[in-house]
């Protein structure tokens, strides 16, 4: 874990740019960067602003990382219409990430809510590469409308190489080769063992109560549910208090918690 | 503690020799202001001395610093002449906060020379205990006839013997902090009584609806720092990335993407400045982000008085509005 406390900035340059879904861009960006999965970066353009993105890419991938950007706001908007061999200014990663040592041997047990698939992308890298390691992992990815649905051809290969893929749209039209409606409801008809399975959730902040108590129903304990939080950063190093949520701070203690800890914490 | 009884020729020999070696700021007068700013010469500085509406914070934690020239390196080490104890107090939690990071100077890079205070109606230092000067290199004090000075440290020896002083020489006595002594919090009470917002949810409730929302509180504190990064674009087409002063209490301090904001409600704001203050610190680092210099009571014009807002949470009553 890279553990400087730093607001130094490096210069990057955008070798790749895709489209995976309308207004949202996975640029590729040339270089090495040691990180764990579910850890964040802060790109800053100048002139324009700086904005907080999880990497996305596999961890183990040497010559490029990816950034999954969706416009809405400054920053993202400006990326968004970045080329190839633009320049990007870099600070990170930084926060804590996954806890993966906590995985090894159980069943996991992977939420994901629009965007929040892209924190959790690293982490099913790493998986897949240690697939030993792990017993059961069923993912649960929700979306929007089938329109927007992120890295479908990945869902779609990654249905071979984890136990079970679920891909559900709340809005879905007839075509779509997901289920139709919300994660949680998937999530109820699954049966997963409470006493080896741990839960990531990465979502909007109204998913994870509601994904929450599925997962409690289900005779899990809070202590075995981990969530990453969104917030706005403006320093992601512990000092500019924006992103506080109650005694810890998201950047510094986060941004991934384990649902014990946070409870009593939201909304202070 | 014992001083040595000097004068002012004398002081303004010490300050000429300080200021060879630091960079000096203080408390001075500038056209009937007070402002904690450069100083030239030891007359300019005021003894007693009252607080700055602004504190030092403006010199270590500048507001629209670049961050391409930070951590901060000045040319001359600082020397802070002319501070009041409650100001020397938040210096060193500052500095304890930001002892991570390499953004401020060291603690053994300042000079402190702080000096007899002046407390207003505001003061309530006393309430956390600070009812004796502390902390301070050197500590100047007015007498019925010109001054005396102590060392607190081996930096301030130093200091008093190469200016000629007889350090065995001492006849005065150090006073203490010259306020009515008020009731003395209980850190670990205050901090949980904080902490249990629904207990006082009505108090916090009634403190925000008074509350303008406007930050003038978090402008003046010298324990304030949070910050934003913005960008100082200019017409050559360079760029600076800064660190701008920023308040807890503006809106869109806790937004989020889609403007979905965290704390919507100008009491969630006002309870998280609290919480900052009086439980995020003490949980990590047992001080408070407060050290009841009352700059903040002074400031607000809404007529908050933040010393009883704190006593009203701590003993579970109403806050009466003054």
């Amino acid at each position: 874990m890279n553990k400087k406390l730093d607001l130094k900035y490096r210069e990057y340059s955008i070798i790749g740019r895709e489209e995976i879904s309308p207004g949202i861009n996975l640029i590729r960006i040339q270089g090495k960067i040691d990180f764990i999965p579910g850890q964040f970066v802060q790109i800053a353009l100048p002139h324009i602003g700086e904005a907080t993105f999880a990497i996305c890419s596999d961890p183990h991938e040497k010559a490029y990382f990816e950034l999954c950007i969706r416009g809405c706001g400054n920053t993202s908007d400006a990326l968004n219409r970045l080329l190839i061999e633009d320049k990007i200014l870099l600070r990170g990663p930084y926060g804590n990430g996954w806890p993966i040592k906590e995985l090894w041997y159980k069943d996991v047990v992977l939420l994901a809510g629009g965007m929040g698939l892209v924190p959790l992308r690293p982490l099913i890298y790493q998986m897949i590469r240690d697939r030993i390691n792990f017993n059961k992992i069923y993912l649960f990815a929700g979306f929007k409308t089938a329109d927007h649905i992120l890295l479908e051809n990945e869902l779609k290969s990654w249905q071979k190489k984890l136990t079970k893929v679920t891909v559900a749209a709340e809005l879905a039209t007839t075509k779509f080769w997901g289920v139709k409606g919300l994660i949680t409801e998937a999530l109820e008809t699954t049966k997963i063992n409470p006493k080896k399975t741990i839960a990531l959730m990465c979502g909007p902040e109204i998913m994870c109560p509601f994904c929450n108590n599925v997962l409690l129903e289900k005779k899990m304990k809070a202590d075995q549910i981990y969530i990453s939080y969104e917030r706005r950063m403006e320093c992601g190093i512990g000092v500019c208090q924006h992103c506080s949520v109650g005694k810890y701070l998201v950047c510094k203690d986060g941004p991934v918690f384990r649902l014990d800890q946070i409870k009593d914490e939201v909304g202070k | 503690m014992q001083g040595i009884s000097t004068n002012s020729h004398q002081l303004s020999q010490i300050f000429a020799n300080i200021a060879k070696t630091f960079d000096v700021y203080g408390t001075v007068s500038q056209d009937e202001k007070l402002n904690f700013t450069k100083v030239e010469k030891f007359g300019d500085i005021v003894i007693p001395t009252p607080k700055t509406r602004i504190p030092f914070k403006k010199i270590l934690w500048a507001n629209h610093q670049d961050i391409a020239k930070m951590p901060l390196a000045p040319k001359k080490k600082f020397a802070f002449f002319g501070i009041a104890n409650c100001d020397v107090i938040a210096l060193e939690i500052l500095l304890e906060e930001m002892a991570a990071y390499d953004f401020l100077p060291k603690r053994e890079d300042i000079l402190i020379v702080s000096t007899e205070c002046k407390p207003d109606e505001h003061c309530f230092c006393t309430a956390f205990g600070h009812d004796k000067i502390t902390d301070y290199d050197l500590h100047i004090q007015k007498e019925k006839s010109g001054y005396s000075i102590y060392s607190g440290s081996k930096m301030g020896n130093k200091i008093l013997k190469e200016n000629g002083l007889n350090l065995s020489k001492k006849e005065c006595l150090l006073k203490g902090i010259l306020l009515e002594s008020s009731e003395i919090f209980n850190d670990k009470k205050l901090s949980e009584a904080i902490n249990n917002r629904k207990e006082s949810e009505l108090t916090w409730q009634g403190v925000a609806n008074n509350c303008f929302g406007c930050g003038a509180c978090t402008a003046v504190c010298p324990l304030c720092f949070c910050t934003r990064q913005d960008f100082s674009n200019k017409t050559d087409g360079t760029s600076k990335i800064c660190l701008n002063w920023d308040s807890c209490f503006s809106k869109s301090f806790s937004e989020i993407q889609n403007h979905y904001d965290l704390r919507p409600e100008n009491v969630d704001r006002l309870y998280n400045w609290y919480h900052h203050k009086f439980v995020r610190a003490y949980k990590d680092k047992k001080h408070f982000l407060c050290t009841g210099c009352g700059r903040c009571i002074k400031a607000c014009p809404a007529h908050l008085n933040q010393h009883r807002i704190l006593e009203a949470i701590e003993k579970k009553r109403e806050v009466r509005h003054e």
